[in-house]
């Protein structure tokens, strides 16, 4: 009986996730195009997957990809850490502090991402006008069109955008932890630095890895952010795997190699997932 | 507040006339519309200032019988392209006429979801549109769909610079940079060139105007890769050696889309500009530019004197879906849409450059549009991209490839070698 109430639920998950999941693993052993799409698909087993192994642009999709989430996710991480606790402190004007720190979360990322390329610009872009003025630089930094300056943009952009939410993530977890602790520790005489790694850090593991988790997996699939600053330029130089795979499935029409593409994403996000598995099992001592 | 209860007779009246009236209403929009209209769905442009609605009215009052709903598709155009993509791959009804942009007809006509216009158009007919538009819509011998509107590439130069540095409008890319390495060596802060450089599409446009000058191709008449060429070398090399070498782009060109490249143009740090017309009313508009008054408009240069003048072509046209159950009355609709009287209206009411060649004549378009005038021959030399089913991967490997070349990963040759090897692969050639 009570299997009835779970029905609906359970047709909301097949329609919307099991169903695309397995219809895209599906596609992704066909050569199937939208040019040739009146001839049908052919069945061509894994020559998608070998072919993904072989692509270059893949590779370096996937290279980028990784340093970009390693990066930003740690500098997220660390600056969120900061965040946090500032915001667990008892401070005048905490109201203010804390929805300053949360305004870059709650700007949809096309407009960050618009606000952003503005600010890059090299003609007219602010960064670049006060640096200049400042003379800290004596020429305005290429920041989206040179291959290596973008990629460093790409990820000042999106830490700026993220941090919020991991420093939000982060403070709930502070605030669960019991002031006696600290207040026993202070007795006890011991200093900062060992109250942030005996007490701070293992009590709120459970939540930071929990916020790392959800930042990893939402980095690597990085997409409107990378669309409106530089659509993957210059030269391929910040293109994710998101962007090269929404490229090739949508605007190429090619929906057997874009469902490969997209099934290799999926399988490596789930492995990242299964690290995390372990310490989303340990339990507080 | 208290209407109804102090005055409730007069109340009950009021509403009872309201229900009368809605009623009246009701049965007169049933009537007018009658059971047997023909409704056809139009996936179009958004309605913007309203002229679409007034081309749809015009339409119905000299078509009666069929009525036109406009269904408004995304404002990205690679949005676009998928919503219609989606509705055509499903073989839904629903979608009668759409909206294409200059590059898609080989895709739906190769997938075989549109319908055929040859045998719907005399030749007289499409004897007045300009070549490119028709040239646009033409694939494996057939006519795949309407011209309603036309764009080309061009170039926009500064008059007034031009003038005191006693230099002519440059007719090749050469004279181009030496005119403004002239220039910038004389004048603060001011450099030579620019256009829409960034890996997206924009940099398809102004790399095939250089390609095309300098006589090299993609394709040749049996759509044969045949991009690899001494031609395709050296125009990659100069834009290449524009950027890096003579150094009269502005910084950070590489990632330059067509907004990016007008700003500094109308600020008045630029002499030349490559754009699209759309971009002269903007430079002729004294709240976002300085250089009002100043600005000439000519055809792009050549890559070589025996050469001639590119323009890439930009535009739409007005497709039929092999799905639509009506047909007939759908093909009455482009054909309308893609009429002089249509055309006239979207040029006076939107600024769109008709793709006819007769409007160019016609007093009252010159009037709103005199620019139109000048612009002529860039419509004319106005050539399609190289058109193929797969032009959005071809497009996206050229981008990225010619990028390659700008940051200097590869040399020109070899970016153009690399770019000729990855089109083969991808056509299986």
């Amino acid at each position: 009986m009570g299997y009835l109430f779970i029905i609906p639920s359970l047709i909301l998950i097949f329609a919307l996730i099991l169903y695309p999941v397995f219809n895209t693993l599906y596609l992704s052993f066909f050569n199937y195009r939208v040019q040739t799409m009146a001839l049908g698909k052919t069945f061509v087993g894994l020559r998608n997957f070998i072919k993904i192994f072989n692509d270059e642009t893949f590779f370096k999709s996937l290279k980028f990809t990784l340093l970009f989430t390693v990066v930003a996710v740690s500098m997220e991480t660390i600056i969120g850490m900061i965040f946090a606790n500032i915001m667990n402190r008892k401070l005048p004007g905490q109201g203010i502090i804390r929805t300053s720190v949360l305004i870059p979360w709650a700007i949809p990322t096309i407009i960050s991402g618009l606000m952003w390329k503005f600010m890059y610009s090299q003609q007219y872009g602010i960064i670049n006008h006060i640096f200049l003025k400042l003379q800290f630089i004596k020429e305005a930094i290429p920041w989206l069109s040179d291959s290596f300056v973008a990629v460093i943009a790409v990820i000042i952009a999106d830490v700026w955008k993220t941090t919020p939410y991991m420093s939000l993530l982060i403070l709930s977890g502070l605030q669960t932890i019991p002031i006696q602790l600290y207040e026993a520790a202070a007795i006890d005489g011991a200093n900062r630095k060992d109250i942030f790694l005996k007490i701070t850090l293992p009590l709120i593991k459970p939540v930071l890895s929990v916020a790392i988790l959800f930042r990893v997996l939402a980095t690597f699939r990085i997409y409107d952010l990378i669309a409106v600053l530089t659509s993957g330029g210059p030269a391929n130089a910040t293109q994710s795997l998101s962007l090269y795979t929404i490229k090739t499935y949508f605007d190429f029409g090619n929906i057997g190699y874009g469902a490969a593409l997209a099934t290799v994403t999926f399988i490596i996000s789930l492995l990242i997932s299964l690290l995390f598995l372990d310490s989303l099992k340990s339990k507080l001592e | 507040m208290n209407y109804f209860a102090n005055d409730g007779k007069k109340g009950d009246k009021m509403r009872k006339n309201i229900i009368l009236l809605t009623f009246l209403l009701i049965v007169l929009v049933s009537i007018s519309v009658g059971a047997e209209d023909i409704v056809l769905n139009y996936y179009s442009h958004g309605v913007e200032n309203g002229t679409r609605m007034d081309i749809i009215e015009e339409f119905e009052a000299t078509h009666p019988g069929i009525k036109v709903n406009l269904v408004e598709l995304p404002q990205d155009t690679n949005k676009k392209l998928q919503m219609i993509n989606t509705i055509l791959q499903s073989q839904d009804n629903s979608m009668d006429i759409f909206d294409s942009d200059v590059t898609w007809p080989p895709i739906f006509a190769a997938a075989g979801w549109v319908e055929p216009l040859d045998g719907y158009l005399s030749e007289v007919e499409m004897d007045d549109f300009l070549p490119g538009p028709v040239g646009a819509v033409t694939y494996m011998g057939k006519v795949w769909g309407v011209p309603y509107r036309t764009d080309a590439g061009m170039l926009y130069y500064r008059k007034d610079l031009l003038e005191k540095h006693n230099k002519e409008v440059p007719k090749t890319w050469d004279e181009l940079i030496e005119t403004s390495r002239y220039i910038m060596e004389r004048e603060e802060g001011i450099k030579g060139h620019a256009g829409s450089w960034a890996q997206y599409e924009g940099l398809t446009c102004n790399l095939m105007e250089f390609v095309w000058s300098y006589g090299g191709k993609v394709f040749n008449e049996e759509g044969e890769v045949v991009y690899n060429s001494p031609e395709t070398v050296a125009a990659v090399s100069t834009m290449t050696d524009m950027i890096n070498k003579d150094n009269i782009m502005p910084n950070g060109i590489v990632n330059f889309y067509s907004g990016d490249a007008r700003a500094p143009f109308f600020s008045g740090k630029l002499v030349f500009l490559r754009d699209w017309p759309s971009g002269w009313r903007k430079s002729q508009n004294p709240d976002n530019s300085q250089v009002v008054g100043k600005v000439g408009i000519a055809a792009l240069p050549m890559g070589s004197p025996d050469q001639r003048s590119y323009s890439t072509l930009g535009g739409w046209q007005v497709m039929v879906s092999k799905y639509s159950d009506h047909k007939e009355e759908a093909v009455e609709f482009a054909k309308f849409r893609g009429g002089k009287e249509a055309q006239k209206m979207a040029a006076l009411g939107l600024s769109h450059i008709p793709a006819r060649e007769s409007l160019y004549s016609d007093s009252d378009i010159l009037e709103k549009m005199p620019f139109i005038e000048d612009m002529f021959p860039a419509f004319v030399s106005a050539y399609p991209r190289p058109k193929s089913p797969y032009y959005a991967e071809v497009s996206n490997i050229l981008q990225v490839e010619t990028q390659k070349a700008f940051v200097e990963d590869k040399t020109a040759a070899e970016a153009v070698k690399d770019a000729d090897q990855r089109i083969k692969d991808l056509l299986g050639q």
